[in-house]
């Protein structure tokens, strides 16, 4: 039987056509659907790609600052916080709280010697000193309430120490306001300077603020004594009342 | 005319044989493009995988350096705070002082300062007030322009003169000239007895008034001359003199420092001092 050219035409035309079909429907448009979305997603991820520079330059910026703060802060913690020894004006805070009520009288009067002599500086006149707040006597509030622990994570005294005012020369008071900078183991502030009189005897009268952090690596735990202690002053848990083993 | 002498299964056969060969190309046509679909569509895949694969991983460690940097940054929050307060508490104490050397510069010399203080009114506002003595109406209106000098100034404002220069009253039936006197005063009269007796009356004290402080032998603060006057000059400036408040600041760092490290029956560990800081690298590294 002999086959037309027609015939023979439309049977390579639809074999051709179902191939072309097969390939278009089956891989063609799923294939390119797929690649539009990976484009869309990869364009998503480069807009983020594109922050990598800057995010690593964040995270190098934030090491650097760490860095930066931490040494300065090194700077702070040698030249301005007290030492660790009671001799020296410091105070130890690895010493029981019994020892330790004790102690923070001294250091207390370290402390309001050292605001003493800061007041004189420059050769001005004190006409109206700064008293250091008086340290409790209650063994089971004396880390709580004068060094603020554990209320903060570390030991520290601050107070606001309220108006100074002294009489000499407007350099001399000067002088004297803006040493506060420069105190001794302790950040000393000063602030609201307010000058009045007539030359050479002037008055100045400013706010001092005193922060003093507690240079030291041992706490002594809570000790075990009756009365009415404090949620804070139990911070030692297991370890309250044992003796130290180290410090 | 030409006669067509084949048979006319020799046309058929030759169509036949076309139409097969077309028949074959276009069936061909259609299986190369299905490969050919198939292959770019694939390819296509994959180079947008491969596109995407390399932006996630790079868009990863964008994530991962922001999430170090702001863990770091989070983990140092209490050395960090603690550093910033203590470099401006350091610096606080020389601002007051600074101010007023700055402002003593445009203070005139015949402007007698008997107090001077400065009060912040936020980030970008001071107000300085000085008090003090002049003499004169035109020092009063000088005393603006001296101050305006300076830089950054915003505004100046001032207060306390009394304007009591004498001025010239209108006729009444004891003074027929209209004779200068400050205001207040009694008339001076054209006779010249009734003028000496008001002289005589208005002598009211012959002793020592210690006006103004002066003539004390102690140190207690001159005011204002007899005839001078007690002003008050605000001047608003451009400047920041906001103090750090480092009593909050540092409440503020609970549970941010390196936490005390309790061991069961063992002295807990730092305090104070703050500890090396913790710098986490993304990707391992270091």
């Amino acid at each position: 039987m002999k086959i037309g050219a027609w015939p023979i035409l439309s049977i390579g035309f639809a074999v051709g056509l179902i191939f072309w079909a097969f390939g278009y429907f089956q891989k063609w448009v799923p294939n390119l659907e797929t690649a539009e979305k990976m484009n869309a997603a990869a364009i998503a991820y480069e807009a983020e790609a594109a922050k990598h520079d800057s995010a690593h330059k964040k995270y190098e910026t934030a090491r650097a600052i760490v860095l930066e703060k931490s040494a300065a802060w090194q700077e702070y913690v040698s030249k301005k916080t007290p030492s660790g020894d009671l001799g020296s004006g410091g105070i130890n805070l690895g010493v029981s709280s019994w020892q330790l009520v004790n102690d923070v009288p001294k250091f207390t009067d370290s402390i309001q010697r050292a605001v003493n002599s800061q007041s004189r500086v420059g050769g001005v006149k004190v006409l109206n000193g700064l008293e250091v707040p008086s340290p409790g006597t209650d063994s089971k509030r004396v880390l709580s309430d004068y060094f603020n622990y554990p209320a903060l994570p570390y030991p520290v005294v601050m107070w606001n120490l309220g108006t100074i005012t002294v009489e000499g020369t407007y350099e001399q008071i000067k002088a004297n306001a803006a040493a506060w900078s420069e105190m001794p183991n302790y950040l000393a502030m000063s602030d609201g300077l307010q000058i009045q009189g007539v030359a050479p005897k002037l008055q100045g009268t400013y706010n001092v603020v005193l922060v003093g952090y507690i240079r030291g690596r041992t706490i002594f735990p809570a000790v075990l004594e009756g009365g009415t202690g404090t949620g804070a002053n139990q911070q030692g848990g297991t370890g309250g009342g044992k003796p130290m083993r180290g410090n | 005319m030409k006669l067509n002498l084949l048979p006319t299964s020799v046309g058929r056969e030759s169509k036949g044989r076309f139409a097969t060969f077309v028949a074959i190309a276009i069936a061909g046509a259609g299986i190369f493009s299905f490969f050919y679909q198939n292959s770019n569509s694939e390819r296509f895949i994959e180079e947008q995988t491969a596109r995407k694969d390399r932006a996630v991983k790079q868009a990863e460690d964008a994530v991962k350096y922001v999430a170090a940097a702001n863990q770091i940054l989070q983990d140092n929050r209490g050395v960090i705070l603690n550093a910033n307060l203590a470099e401006a508490m350091s610096k606080h104490s020389v601002v007051y002082p600074n101010l007023y050397d700055e402002v003593k510069g445009y203070v005139p010399a015949w402007f007698r300062v008997t107090s001077m203080n400065a009060t912040a009114g936020g980030a970008d506002a001071t107000v300085v007030r000085i008090q003090g003595v002049i003499k004169t109406q035109e020092q009063y209106a000088d005393l603006m322009l001296a101050f305006l000098r300076m830089p950054n100034v915003v505004n100046v404002t001032r207060n306390g003169f009394v304007y009591d220069n004498p001025r010239v009253p209108a006729i009444s039936t004891a003074d027929q000239v209209g004779r200068r006197k400050k205001v207040g005063d009694p008339t001076i009269p054209d006779d010249p007895l009734d003028r000496l007796e008001l002289q005589i009356a208005s002598a009211t004290s012959t002793g020592f008034t210690g006006a103004g402080n002066f003539g004390l032998t102690n140190t207690t603060q001159r005011g204002a001359m007899p005839g001078w006057a007690n002003v008050t000059v605000d001047i608003l400036i451009r400047k920041n003199i906001q103090s750090p408040d480092p009593i909050p600041a540092v409440l503020s760092t609970g549970g941010m420092w390196p936490k005390v490290d309790f061991a069961a029956g063992a002295a807990p560990a730092t305090t104070g001092a703050p500890a090396a800081p913790k710098t986490n690298t993304p990707g391992g590294g270091n």
